[in-house]
Parts: structure tokens; sequence; C-alpha cells
């Protein structure tokens, strides 16, 4: 009897968190609506289910974002100080108007010279994730296990790569560490595709997200709160660019220590909060989500990546040791390869973005600071025919579309059989 | 009669090798000729003197370049294949020019999209590099040790910066290591890059140098040893183009996976690989030297970095154990930090081009791939006001302008006191 009970309480409990809204993730925490900008919620760490029977794990196939960031361009702080500096010299801002004006001059100086630059919580993130990925599957790095690492070219994706290898090199300092960032490695780290980027915002997916998102652009309660008289402030719609730059800003602050010194959150309420969450949420569906408005394919920008992935993983399990490969580049990779994936049911298709946010389709989920898909591969032996592997995201175990009878773990044949095809058929498509 | 005339011979020829160092240099090694493309030259042995009595290391200052890299720009490789390839494919070359061509051809496809980049000998030249800063110093690294470690916004720099602190780590996984790559500190890394002389010398500096250039013409005879017909020659090749690329790719190979194949310098005799050289050091030397053809001001580009780099010292000495600051940056920014230093006579100041070799103004022994200044910093313990400091280039002892008892170890006051009142000084005249 205890047993069922046990069993019912547990499916009680995934049905709460499978039932759970944004809105209930708002009300747990509201820095989940900054959407890329969230900083990387640490998961769990006893959550993990054990290695299938006879099987131990043996290799680790990673891409991951960088970690927590400073804003990359200027423009976001200079947009908003711009707006409300002109407002002050016109003698139209309310003293709270004034104090946020001048928190945005404290912002901009904390952030000069750094744009776009890795924090110390970025640093962090990576040394934590890879101290877990250590600690979970130690088989993978004993003795002088083999660590493979790219980053693409951008300085904050090697400093978070150096961050995890400087990690993982502290605990074992026997590791064989071949790292690298360069260009060379482009066309899979960070792949553009002009065709597929080009069609992103079609006519109808434009009009799409017009109809989705133009009421919830204003913020009548913050322009009373900053100013004493709004004259001219809907000129440009600088009014709703003011309160995207604004809650922006604010989200932001918590990648950096800058969230200790100053606080734009009493400025937006939750729901303010969840409309911009819900816009960013409908915004990135389009751009690299499966979304029918541009076609669906979207996601097959990681396709050299995705087949990379499975060729350099067949090469691996030939080896006695192979160790782990690690990847680092950016939110605009690691979403996309989620969708395509259909990791966690981000391949759903849908017109309608409205649909978007009851089916679970949350970018927040996918793609913090620090996001990272981690596939772990699971073997008897070298001679193992049966090769089962799970992926990990942001280090929770995950579901893939594919039927299996060892869930969370798959058959690495299945995976390839049909990821592989799906694969060759959209190369038909574009004639690869 | 015939023994006084030989010993006459002898003792010119040993007279012109003396006042010839790189000359000298070459003869022994093409791979000199490079200049700052020269692959790090590493010692079998490091010899080092006893520090003063009783007082042992306990903090490193450092600024280094990246490890040997490929070139930056498509066109070095591009556009000597591409001659090449067009003689080649009307018979023009001579077996040794196929071999050439085949060789170049090699060297374009393990660069290719790769240009600027560290190469796998750049990664080897920063763990050695970092390996022997911590074997021979091994009092600085001990216990729960800080490493500082900051990089220009080059990619190709913060892999070396992380390739020497993975290093230490495996030697010492306890270390504590901070590591960082913005643009918040190319004040100091990388001072004034766009305003530098180099990119545009003063009309003396400049005159002085093409007289110089003027008198020390590229020899075209190479030509002839890799095409065989002088006509072609004549109407197909761009002579001053083709010839300054394909030495800079000879220059480059050995920074390659192809270093140990048939060396492309093989072409050039050992007089033409030396008027190569001369012309690129007369280049540096008023690009990034102190002559009075510039005003003396390369040097001072760098008074941003040896300030930081001093004030940075005052404030570890104060600390019991202060472990290493590690910089990484560029070749120019060290040639001009060495000039500033004035160390091993790299403060020349002199209009005269053609005494540069003898005064040991020279490039390569200077700022080869992966070359490094490390301030090593001693005491007898953290109460000792008489701190001293030797500078290694290179990894090898160096002499400064500065009174000392024990050479290369100086007073850590003289340095200070020296450096900082040449720096105002000079910043003063500026006003």
């Amino acid at each position: 009897m205890k047993r069922p009970l046990l069993l019912i309480l547990l499916m009680l409990g995934v049905l709460t968190l499978g039932a759970q809204t944004v809105k209930e993730c708002i009300a747990a925490d509201r820095y989940f609506t900054a959407s890329n900008y969230r900083v990387y919620p640490s998961p769990d760490e006893s959550t993990l289910t054990p290695a299938p029977a006879g099987k131990k794990a043996f290799y680790i196939s990673h891409y991951g974002r960088h970690g927590s960031r400073y804003l990359s361009s200027k423009k976001g702080y200079t947009i908003p100080y711009k707006i409300l500096h002109d407002a002050d010299s016109l003698g139209r801002l309310t003293t709270l108007g004034k104090q946020v004006l001048q928190q945005l001059s404290i912002i901009i100086a904390d952030s000069h010279e750094r744009w776009g630059d890795l924090s110390a919580l970025g640093k962090q993130q990576h040394r934590d994730i890879a101290r877990r990925m250590m600690q979970r599957f130690p088989e993978v790095f004993e003795g002088n296990a083999h660590i493979q690492a790219r980053s693409t070219t951008v300085n904050r994706c090697m400093l978070s790569m150096g961050s995890a290898l400087q990690q993982m090199m502290s605990i074992n300092p026997r590791l064989d560490i071949d790292m690298n960032a360069s260009l060379s490695d482009m066309w899979y780290m960070n792949h553009q595709d002009k065709q597929l980027r080009d069609s992103m915002m079609t006519k109808k997916a434009k009009a799409a997200y017009k109809r989705f998102s133009e009421d919830t652009v204003h913020n009548n309660r913050l322009l009373s709160l900053l100013f004493t008289d709004t004259t001219g402030i809907h000129q440009h719609d600088n009014d709703a660019w003011l309160n995207y730059y604004l809650i922006k800003a604010e989200l932001i602050q918590q990648n950096t220590d800058m969230h200790k010194q100053v606080s734009l959150s009493n400025l937006f309420t939750d729901d303010d909060l969840y409309l911009f969450w819900k816009r960013e949420n409908g915004w990135w569906y389009i751009m690299y989500g499966p979304s029918l408005l541009n076609g669906g394919h979207q996601p097959y920008t990681q396709r050299h990546l995705l087949r990379k992935m499975i060729q350099d993983a067949d090469s691996c399990m030939r080896m006695e040791r192979p160790g782990a490969q690690l990847r680092y580049g950016h939110e605009t990779i690691v979403l996309p390869l989620t969708c395509l994936l259909g990791i966690n049911g981000f391949d759903y298709q849908t017109e309608n973005l409205d649909e978007v946010e009851s089916h679970h389709w949350w970018a927040s989920q996918v793609f913090p600071m620090a996001a990272n898909l981690q596939f772990v591969f699971y073997r008897s032996g070298i001679d193992d025919p049966d090769v089962v592997f799970k992926v990990l995201l942001n280090e929770q175990e995950a579901t893939l579309p594919l039927p299996t009878d060892m869930a969370p773990y798959y058959h690495w044949r299945d995976f390839k059989q049909y990821y592989l095809k799906k694969l060759d058929e959209y190369a038909k498509l574009r004639n690869e | 009669m015939r023994k006084f005339l030989l010993t006459i011979v002898a003792t010119t020829i040993v007279c012109s090798v003396w006042a010839q160092p790189a000359y000298r240099d070459m003869r022994k090694n093409r791979q000199c000729a490079a200049g700052n493309y020269m692959a790090y030259p590493e010692q079998k042995k490091y010899h080092y003197t006893a520090p003063p009595k009783g007082t042992h290391p306990f903090y490193i200052s450092h600024y280094g370049r990246q490890g040997s890299r490929y070139h930056s720009k498509i066109r070095n490789y591009d556009y000597p294949w591409t001659v090449m390839h067009k003689a080649d494919s009307l018979g023009k070359l001579t077996p040794l020019g196929r071999e050439i061509f085949s060789q170049i051809g090699q060297m374009r496809q393990e660069a290719a999209h790769r240009w600027g980049e560290m190469s796998p000998l750049g990664v080897w030249q920063q763990r050695q590099i970092a390996r022997r800063m911590m074997e021979h110093h091994p009092e600085v690294f001990q216990g729960e040790v800080h490493i500082d470690a900051k990089s220009t916004i080059i990619s190709r720099c913060i892999l070396s910066m992380e390739t020497e602190v993975l290093q230490l780590l495996s030697m010492n996984p306890g270390l504590t290591v901070s590591h960082d790559a913005s643009f918040c500190y190319m004040d100091y890394l990388n001072h004034d890059n766009n305003k530098r002389p180099g990119k545009k010398m003063p009309e003396a500096a400049q005159q002085a140098l093409n007289e110089y250039l003027a008198q020390h013409p590229i020899d075209d005879a190479y030509l002839a040893r890799l095409f065989n017909d002088p006509e072609y020659v004549g109407q197909a090749i761009k002579k001053d183009e083709f010839s300054d690329l394909l030495f800079k790719l000879a220059c480059s190979q050995q920074n390659t996976l192809l270093r140990d194949s048939m060396p492309l310098l093989r072409i050039y005799s050992q007089k033409e690989l030396y008027n190569y050289w001369q012309r690129g050091n007369a280049w540096w030397y008023l690009s990034h030297g102190g002559s009075p053809l510039n005003q003396g001001a390369p040097p001072y580009i760098q008074h941003v970095l040896l300030r930081t780099m001093i004030a940075e010292a005052d404030s570890c000495i104060a600390l019991e154990k202060p472990g290493v600051q590690l910089r990484f940056g560029h070749d120019h920014v060290m040639m001009e930090l060495l000039s500033l230093l004035g160390a091993n006579g790299y403060g020349l100041y002199t209009d005269d081009l053609s005494t540069l070799e003898q005064r040991g103004w020279i490039s390569y022994k200077a700022i080869p791939m992966a070359a490094n200044v490390q301030l090593i910093f001693y005491r007898h313990d953290r109460h000792d006001s008489d701190v001293y400091v030797k500078l290694l280039l290179n990894e090898q002892e160096a002499t400064l302008p500065l009174p000392a008892k024990k050479a290369p170890y100086y007073r850590w006051s003289d340095f200070r006191q020296y450096y900082l009142e040449k720096i105002e000084t000079y910043l003063k005249r500026q006003k």
C-alpha cells in the first residue's frame, strides 16, 4: 500500500510542476522574466536517475552558453538615459525620475569598457557547472582523461571555457586538455545561415508579432512615476522604448555586482515583467524557435552542429576513454539546437503566438546565462553494442521525442537514426 | 708570409663577424632572420646568478607576447601562392620552385580560417614557459597562492593566458586564479595602439628608413632559383610585393606544423637572409625603439604599462604571499617596454641605423613569438624593506641601466625611483 501512495504523491508532484504557469514562476522568482538575461538557476544536485544496470558513464558531449555578462551594447542604456536626460533638462522629471536617471549614469559608468564582458558571476557559474559535471560523472574524468574544449572566438565564451577548465584542472590536475577558439570551427560552433536569417521575420510573422505585442509595450503607470509632464514622450514611441530598455537595464544588473548598488526594481510590477517576458518569448519563438509563421525551419541553423556532435560521438565511442568534449558559444545556438532536438517539447510548432506560452515553450527555461546541454553516454564496455545516453538541459534530465524503454536514457542507435534522417530530409530541401 | 696573410684574413673575418652578431647567429640558425616571427628559442639550460644572500623570490610580475601564430592576413598566403600557381601552370618553376610552391600550398591550407591564431607550437611554448616559471621559482608558487592573469582582447592572447594558467594549475591545483580579458585593461596592456608612431612614422624617421632600405636593396637573385624564365619573371611578377610576402611566409614557417619540413628559408643565401633581417630590424627600431629620428617617443607609449607594473608591485610587496601577475599582449608593446626600461641595451638612442646590430639592438633576441619579460622579486621576509628585483628577458637574466652591487639583482627602490622619474620627466617635457 505504501508504494502506490508514494507513487500517487510523486505523480501529483510531477503534475503540479508540469502545471506551473509563468505567473507562478514569476511569483517564485521575478527574474524568471529576464529571458536571455536570466541568471543561471543552479540545479538541485541530487535529482539524477541512477545509471542503467551494468552500464557506466564514459563520455560527455556538451554545448554551453557563456556565463553572466555585462550588457553588450551601450545603446541599451544610452537610449533610456537620453530620454530621461532630455526630460530632466526641461524640468519634467519626478524625484523618482531623477533618481532613475542618476542610477542609469552609475550603471553606465560600471559597464564602461566592459560591454559584453563575462562577469565574475559568469565565471563562477562555469566553475560550478564544471565541478558538478565532474562530481556527477567521475568515471568520465578519471586519471589523464582527455578534455577537448572549443569556444567561439568571442571573449566571454573563451573566458567561460577557461573558467570551466581551470576548475576541472584544480580537481584533477592530470587531465589532458586540448583547448582552442578558432575561426576554423565556427562553421558548427556558431553557424550563420544567411538564407534562414533572412527569412526569420516574414511579413506574416511581423504582422502576427505586432498583433501579439502591441497592447503590451506601453506602460502609463511607469510614465506617471517618472514624469511630472509627459508632453512629447509618446513621440517616436519613446515611452515604449523607455519601458523596454529600463526593464532590460534592471534585469541585466542581476548578472553583475551592480544589483547590490542600484535597483530599478521598484519601477515595475510583476505584471509589467510578465508582459515583457511574454513579448520576448514570442520574439524568440519566431526568430529562433520552430514557429510556422516563417516556415518552421529556423532550428535547422544548428544542423551542422548536431551532425558534428553525432559524428564526434560516433568516433569517440571507438575509444577506450574518450573523456569529454566541451563547446562554448551563445544562446542563439543553444535555443535552436534544443528546438531542433525537440528537447522537453521545445519542437512545438504553431502559427498562433498566443499558444506558445500555454504549451510551455518558455525560452527562459532553455537559455539563461551559462545555459548548457550535456549528452552523457553510458555503456558496459567498449564492445557494448547498445550505447545509451541521456540529455541534461541546464543539468536537469530532459526528454527527447523518441520512444525509449528506459527514460531518461535513450538508445544511441535510435537517436542517430531519427536525427540523421531528419537532417537528411532538410538537406534535400536545401539541396545541400 | 702566408701565415701572416692568413692571420690578417682571419682577424678581418673575426672582426667583422664580431661586429655582426646577428649575421653570426643566422649562420648558426637561419630562423633568427625571422625577427619578430621567430619561434621562441628555448635554451637547453637556464643559468641564473645566485640571489642576494638570504633572499628568496616571492612575487613575479610578467608581460608576455602570444605564442607562435599564423599570419593575420589571408593575402600573406594567397598572394605568393597565386603567383607561383600561375607560374607552375605555365611551366615556369624550377624543381626547387615547385617544391617551394607545394610547401606554400600546405602552409596556406594549415592557416586557412586560422589567420592570426595561435598555432599548436604556440600552445606548447606557453606551457613550457609557465612550467619553467614555476620550476625556477618554486617559492613563489607554494601553497594557496593567487595568480592574477590579464589579457588583451585578442583571442591568441586570451588562449596564451589560459594555457599558462592551466599549466600552472596542473602543477599546483591549489592555486587560486583570477583571469580576465577586457577592453578595460587595454589602456595599459596595449596603450594608444592606434596612435603609435609605428603606424605613421615621423618624417625624419621615414626618410632615414627609406635611405637605409635603399642602401640595403633586396637582391633578386633568389628569383632565378625559383623560376626558370627571367623574361617571364620580369613581365609577370611584381618583385617588391612578392619578395616581401614570400620572405614573410618563409619566416613564419617555423611557427607551423610544417616547421620540420624543407625550410623555405633555404631559398635564400646567408647574405640575403641577413639583408632582409637588417631591413626589418631598422623598421622595428624606428617604429618602436627610441631614436632622435622619432623624438625618442615610442618607448614612452608604455609609460602606462610600466607605471601600472610599478604600482601593482608596490601593493603586492605589502602582501605576505603576493603570487604572480601575468599579462598577455603583443610584440610592439614588449619592444617599447624593453626600450623604456633600457634592458640589455634596448634603450639605445641613435640616429645611426648602421650601428644597431653591433650595439645589440637586435629584434629577434627581444620579441620572438611567446617573448616575455618577468620581473622576479626577492626579499628575506615580509618585513624586509630591502627588496630586490631582477628582469628575465625570455627567461634569461638581463641588465638594467641601474646601479647594482650584484647585477642582475637591483634594488626595487632604485628601480621605481629611476623609472618613475624618467617617466615624469618625459611627461613634463611633453606638456
